[in-house]
């Protein structure tokens, strides 16, 4: 039976697996229980209330050393906005392994990390911040010589296991993207938004788009789990997540729990990918996404995955922070001058499903809702 | 009866050495007694450096007292660039809020920003404004990305009083060569001793 304590500061059990999906920050932020108190942490936000790193906060809540107990660490994107207080995680996590996408190999990255530094000092920082630090990290671990190399997230790639790292469930994590071509791609985009003497400083636009995101697979004892990242679908077979799927054409490998890619968007879905990389009634959760009028998932985007599972869940509803000043006349001023204002980001949540590692693969999730956390069919009910 | 003492509202642009010797130029949109900007206006430049138009090194660091302190120039920066936007008796300005930040994204008529009162701020303010809220020379700058400042005060004029909001793009200067150079040189010293697998 999983954990039926309901409450957010009571661990998993030795030999139960844990997802847990947090945010909206600027990004989301997943934490996986590898077994006997290891974790893996994918992506990074700010717990709205501590305003730490989700994972550090949680992980500390339930009794775990973060220091000690973080084996991994993923970068899905690695631009700030998807990735708030990453490198706080892998600077606590001293023995932790990181993974990005591959993109920072490449000549032109350095080309882009090398400019963008010195814009550092703008509001809301250069957009490449959060790396930079990570790499200063990397830099300064490399001259221990125990210390495991950082990882090129790649199609096939495993993250996990690694030598000489515990690993109690057996669980496997595979990247299932990026692809070659979606490489390619970003190699030519990163040329695009490259510096030049010409060029007028700013903060780093997002460049990689999103096809060249990390999609995980997981795996422990048969149990599936599918980690979306922010992929999108697009024409191009050879990108996102068709590739996937013509990828996994004849493997039966389809996932019991799937965080569900860039925010429940049509973008990011595929009938495709649900038949073929998603049992029927997968467990599935999301992030929202608020920006202007955008709200991501609208209630028309939750009614297409009730469509395809009743088991969907929001980490909080789509819905900004009302815009408030003490002074009446900025707050007249402000709600005249804008179209529209709000704080960002607005409602906070958790969601975490747990399973024994010794149940069957089919069994379900045992799902515990925190903060502002919502199934997807009671918001779509209130807000219809 | 006590005179209103004079009112100047000036733009600066300055330069700074930041805590790794990189220069960083900025500019700011400042209202100062009229013996505070003198002080901007005509302070010696320093020894050996090259004088540009308008240029001055602010050697005693004009009193913020309207809410400026935050971005006003330290002490030893180089004013590259003076505007006297504004100055006559009896005219003082109160600043009530100032944002900064920077764009995230551009439309066909209007643009939204991520707008910061201090760099710690969380949650932000997210705003959507129409692009006619900038002058016509700023908004070909409104790209993803692009820094702005937003404030909002109470300016006077005499007996009159007007509620303002002013919204510019930070004018930040293009990569130097030179610039770049030491970015690669720096970047290829953070990066070469990892060895991704």
């Amino acid at each position: 039976m999983p954990s039926t304590g309901n409450s957010l500061t009571v661990g998993p059990g030795s030999r139960e697996l844990e997802v847990s999906v947090f945010g909206p920050g600027f990004g989301e932020c997943i934490a996986l229980h590898l077994g006997g108190g290891n974790w893996a942490i994918i992506d990074s936000c700010l717990d709205a209330t501590s305003k730490q790193p989700a994972s550090l906060h949680y992980l500390t809540s339930i009794g775990a050393n973060p220091a000690t107990s973080i084996q991994l660490v993923v970068a899905t994107h690695w631009h700030d906005d998807h990735m708030d207080g990453i490198s706080k995680v892998f600077q606590t996590a001293v023995g932790a392994i990181f993974a990005c996408t591959g993109a920072v190999q490449q000549a032109a990255f350095n080309e882009v990390l090398a400019a963008w530094t010195g814009t550092r000092l703008l509001p809301g920082g250069s957009g490449v911040d959060e790396l930079q630090s990570i790499l200063a990290e990397l830099d300064k671990r490399s001259a221990n010589s125990s210390c495991v190399a950082p990882k090129l997230a790649g199609v096939g790639r495993a993250l996990w296991p690694i030598a000489g790292k515990p690993n109690p469930f057996g669980i496997s994590i595979k990247c299932l993207s990026p692809s070659d071509s979606a490489r390619l791609a970003t190699i030519s985009r990163l040329k695009d938004v490259a510096p030049a003497s010409n060029k007028i400083r700013r903060r780093l636009p997002n460049p990689l788009a999103n096809d060249t995101s990390v999609v995980l697979s997981v795996e422990a004892a048969g149990h599936r789990i599918l980690l979306g990242g922010d992929l999108h679908v697009k024409a191009d077979r050879s990108l996102g997540w068709l590739a996937i799927v013509d990828d996994h054409a004849g493997v039966d490998a389809r996932h019991h729990a799937f965080k569900l890619p860039h925010h429940g968007s049509p973008t990011g879905d595929s009938a495709e990918v649900w038949s073929k990389m998603a049992v029927e009634q997968t467990c599935a959760i999301t992030t929202p996404f608020v920006r202007g009028s955008v709200r991501l998932p609208s209630v028309a985007d939750c009614q297409r995955i009730l469509s395809k599972t009743q088991n969907a869940y929001l980490s909080a509803p789509p819905l900004p922070g009302k815009f408030r000043d003490s002074n009446k006349a900025v707050e007249r001023t402000v709600q005249e001058a804008t179209r529209s204002v709000q704080f960002v980001p607005g409602k906070y949540g958790h969601v975490r499903l747990r399973k024994l590692l010794d149940e069957k693969p089919g069994t379900p999730w045992g799902v515990e809702l925190f903060g502002s956390a919502v199934s997807m069919a009671d918001y779509v009910r209130t807000t219809s | 009866m006590t005179e209103s003492p004079s009112t100047l509202s000036v733009s600066l642009k300055w330069s700074a050495k930041d805590e790794q010797k990189d220069e960083l130029l900025t500019s700011g949109f400042f209202h100062l007694q009229e013996e505070e900007a003198r002080v901007v206006l005509r302070s010696p430049v320093e020894k050996g450096e090259s004088v540009r138009e308008g240029g001055a090194v602010v050697t005693s660091l004009p009193a913020p007292s309207l809410g400026e302190k935050s971005s006003a120039p330290a002490k030893g920066s180089s004013v590259l660039q003076t505007r006297v936007l504004r100055s006559q008796a009896n005219q003082r300005y109160i600043l009530l809020k100032k944002y900064e930040g920077f764009v995230t994204a551009r439309g066909e008529d209007s643009f939204s920003a991520r707008l910061f009162e201090n760099n710690s701020d969380y949650p932000v303010v997210e705003a959507e404004f129409d692009l006619e809220e900038l002058s016509e020379t700023d908004r070909e700058l409104a790209i993803e990305g692009a820094p702005l400042v937003w404030t909002i005060g109470y300016a006077y004029e005499g007996s009159t009083r007007k509620r303002e909001s002013l919204i510019y793009l930070r004018r930040l200067p293009a990569w130097s060569d030179k610039e770049l150079e030491k970015g690669r040189a720096a970047a290829n010293d953070l990066t070469r001793a990892i060895h991704w697998e």
